[in-house]
C-alpha cells in the first residue's frame, strides 16, 4: 500500500482527491502541479518511482467535457505502484514529461492522436497510430462510432450514417 | 563520401545520405512495421519507427460491446500469446468485481498460459533465425509449435486462440486424453530444446551476428519502461509472475532467468531459459490438476450449466439476464498486469456499473520496444536492423490495437 507516500505528498502538495479501488491508489492533482509532483516521486523520493509504466487518458462528457489524464508509475524497488490523474479541459494544454522519460514521447503523441489533448514541449509532436490527415480524435467519447457497410455479390446496403452513441448513465444500484 | 563537420540535415539531399524506406511490407519486420532510415553507406545515422498500419480501434470498439464479447477482440491483439491478453482482462474484470476462480480452472489457466509463452518464444526463435538465414531452426521450431497448437485444438477447437476464458473461470474443462498429450509434448521438449541449444548457442555466425549488437541496459530499459524478456536481459530480475503474483504463481517453483550483457544474444539466452521455465511450470501445473468445477457456481457471473435450463425457472432468468444483459461491474477503476511473453502486459479498466467497460485500455509491451528501436539503431549497420528489430520481438497487432 502506497499510503505513506500519498500523505507525504498530501503535506507538500495540494492533492485534490485520493481514491482507492481493490487495493489500488490514484491520486488527483492539479495540472499546475503536475510536473512538480512527478519530479518530486521520481527524483526526490527514495526509493523513487522511477519507471513511468503507463499513461493514457480517459474522456469524459458530465458534467463538462474533460478528459482526465492518468500516469502510472512503478517503483522498481519496493515495487508499489500510484496512479496520478490530472484533470484537463479541451483547450488546455498539458506539460510534456519527455524530460523526465525519454519513453513517454510515443505515449504523448498517442494522447494527441486518439484525445485531442495538446502537449507542450513534445519535441515531435504528430499522429502516431492514425493517418496523418485524419479528422477528430477516436477515443473521445464524442467521436462517432459507425459502421461501413461491406460490398457483397447480391448488392451493397446504404451506409448507416454517423452518429453519436448516446451515454446512458447508469443508474443500477450496484455496490 | 564521410564529412563529419556537417549535420544529418545539411547532408540529407547532397547525395551521400540515402535514405531508406524499410517496410511496412518487408519479411523481417514482424508484420507491418515500417522503418525510415537514413544510412551513410551502410551506417545508419538515424531511424524512425513508424507504426499505426494495424490499427483496429479495438479500444474504441470495446466501450460498445457487453463485458463477454470484449474476450473475443482483446485475443487478437496479441496474436501470438492470445491467453495472456484474456488473462488480463478477465483478471481486471474478477478482480474488480470479487469473483474467485476455482481452483481447477486456476490450473488450467497457468497451463494454457505457459504453454502460449512456450508456443511464442518457439516462433519468435525461428523467425529470427530465419533473418539470418538459418532456415533449418525454423522448420525445427515451427514443428515444435505446431505439437502446442495442436494441444490448443484439442482443449478448444482453435488453433492460435483458446478462448476459453469466462468471467470466474473457464468455459469448458480439459478433454479426456489432453493431460497425456500434454505429458507426451513435455518428454519430446527437452529434445527440441537441446536441438535449438546446439543448433544456435554456439553458433559461430549467431553469435557473431548477436553478440554486442544493440545494447539496452537498464537506465534505458527505465527511460523507456522496457518490461519483460528485454528488462531481464539487462540484468533486473523483474518478473510479473514474482513481483505481482496471480493465478496461484507464488506456488510454482521457478526461477526468473537473467544475463547482465543486455544485447541481442543475452534476450535469445533469456527467451531460451524461458521456455524451460515455462516447460517446469506446465509439469508443475499437471502434477497440481485435481479434479473440481472449473467454473464458479456465482450466478450472476456465470452461465448456469444446460442440464439446469429445463428444471429450474431461476436459472432460466439468470441464462436470459446474462445473455441479453451481461455483467455489471461496480464502479470503479484498476490496473491489472500479467507477464505475457513479451513483457506486462496491462489492462486499466475504468467502469461506470454499465453493461459495457466505460475506458479499456490496453498497455501493450511491445509499444515501447519498437519505440526504443529509434534509440539503439543509430550507429549500427543496415544488416543489424534486423537483428534488433528481431530481438524485441515486436507483435504490430499489440503495438497498434
Amino acid at each position: 500500500m502506497a499510503t505513506e507516500i500519498v500523505v507525504q505528498l498530501k503535506s507538500i502538495f495540494s492533492v485534490a482527491a485520493e481514491t482507492h479501488c481493490c487495493g489500488q491508489t490514484t491520486i488527483e492533482v492539479k495540472k499546475e502541479e503536475l510536473k512538480p509532483v512527478l519530479t518530486y516521486l521520481k527524483d526526490q523520493v527514495s526509493p523513487g518511482y522511477e519507471v513511468l509504466m503507463d499513461l493514457t487518458g480517459i474522456d469524459y462528457l458530465y458534467p463538462e467535457a474533460h478528459t482526465v489524464i492518468s500516469y502510472l508509475l512503478h517503483n522498481p524497488t519496493n515495487l508499489q505502484r500510484l496512479m496520478i490523474h490530472v484533470p484537463i479541459k479541451r483547450d488546455e494544454v498539458l506539460p510534456s514529461v519527455t524530460d523526465l522519460w525519454e519513453g513517454a514521447d510515443w505515449y504523448e503523441r498517442e494522447l494527441f492522436d486518439l484525445f485531442g489533448v495538446h502537449i507542450e514541449g513534445h519535441p515531435d509532436m504528430k499522429r502516431i497510430l492514425m493517418p496523418d490527415d485524419w479528422p477528430g480524435h477516436p477515443l473521445r467519447r464524442d467521436y462517432a462510432l459507425t459502421e461501413e457497410s461491406v460490398e457483397f455479390k447480391h448488392g451493397v446496403k446504404p451506409k448507416i450514417p454517423s452518429q453519436i452513441i448516446p451515454y446512458v448513465q447508469c443508474n443500477k444500484n450496484n455496490s | 563520401m564521410y564529412s563529419a563537420t556537417k549535420t544529418i540535415r545539411e547532408r540529407v539531399g547532397t547525395g551521400d545520405i540515402i535514405e531508406l524506406n524499410l517496410g511496412p511490407q518487408h519479411p523481417s519486420t514482424h508484420g507491418v512495421l515500417r522503418l525510415k532510415l537514413k544510412l551513410d553507406g551502410e551506417v545508419i545515422l538515424s531511424a524512425e519507427p513508424v507504426i499505426g498500419y494495424l490499427h483496429t480501434g479495438v479500444e474504441k470498439e470495446c466501450e460498445s460491446r457487453t463485458y463477454s464479447q470484449v474476450f473475443t477482440l482483446v485475443d487478437r491483439l496479441d496474436y501470438l500469446s492470445g491467453p495472456s491478453e484474456e488473462q488480463a482482462f478477465a483478471q481486471a474484470v474478477e478482480t474488480l468485481m470479487g469473483i474467485e476462480v476455482p481452483e481447477r480452472a486456476q490450473i488450467i489457466r497457468v497451463l494454457l498460459l505457459e504453454l502460449s509463452r512456450m508456443g511464442s518464444h518457439l516462433l519468435w526463435c525461428g523467425t529470427s533465425a530465419l533473418e539470418l538465414n538459418m532456415s533449418s531452426v525454423f522448420m525445427y521450431t515451427m514443428a515444435a509449435r505446431e505439437k502446442i497448437l495442436d494441444l490448443f485444438e484439442e482443449m478448444s477447437g482453435a488453433r492460435m486462440f483458446p478462448s476459453c476464458w469466462r468471467f470466474g473461470g473457464l468455459a469448458y474443462d480439459l478433454p479426456v486424453a489432453f493431460e497425456a498429450n500434454v505429458r507426451k509434448f513435455l518428454k519430446e521438449f527437452p529434445e527440441i530444446w537441446r536441438d535449438l541449444d546446439r543448433l544456435m548457442t554456439d553458433n559461430y555466425v549467431w553469435c557473431e551476428r548477436l553478440q554486442g549488437v544493440g545494447i539496452i541496459d537498464k537506465t534505458l530499459c527505465q527511460q523507456f519502461m522496457c518490461t519483460g524478456p528485454i528488462l531481464r536481459a539487462a540484468g533486473v530480475p523483474y518478473d510479473i509472475r514474482k513481483a505481482y503474483p496471480y493465478l496461484g504463481y507464488e506456488n510454482y517453483v521457478f526461477d526468473v532467468p537473467t544475463h547482465t550483457d543486455g544485447d541481442c544474444y543475452a534476450r535469445y539466452l533469456v527467451r531460451m531459459q524461458e521456455m524451460k521455465e515455462s516447460a517446469s511450470l506446465v509439469e508443475q501445473a499437471l502434477n497440481k490438476l485435481k479434479p473440481g468445477p472449473v467454473i464458479t457456481n456465482n450466478r450472476k457471473v456465470a452461465l448456469p450449466p444446460r442440464h439446469q435450463l429445463v428444471r429450474s425457472m431461476e436459472a432460466v432468468i439468470h441464462q436470459f439476464k446474462l445473455v441479453s444483459e451481461g455483467i455489471h461491474p461496480p464502479c470503479g477503476s484498476l490496473y491489472q498486469c500479467v507477464e505475457s511473453a513479451r513483457g506486462e502486459l496491462g489492462y486499466y479498466l475504468v467502469s461506470d456499473g454499465n453493461n459495457k467497460p466505460y475506458r479499456l485500455r490496453v498497455r501493450s509491451p511491445s509499444f515501447p520496444h519498437v519505440e526504443i528501436l529509434q534509440k539503439i539503431l543509430p550507429g549500427l549497420i543496415l544488416s543489424d536492423v534486423v537483428v534488433v528489430i528481431a530481438s524485441v520481438d515486436p507483435i504490430l497487432g499489440d503495438v497498434d490495437r
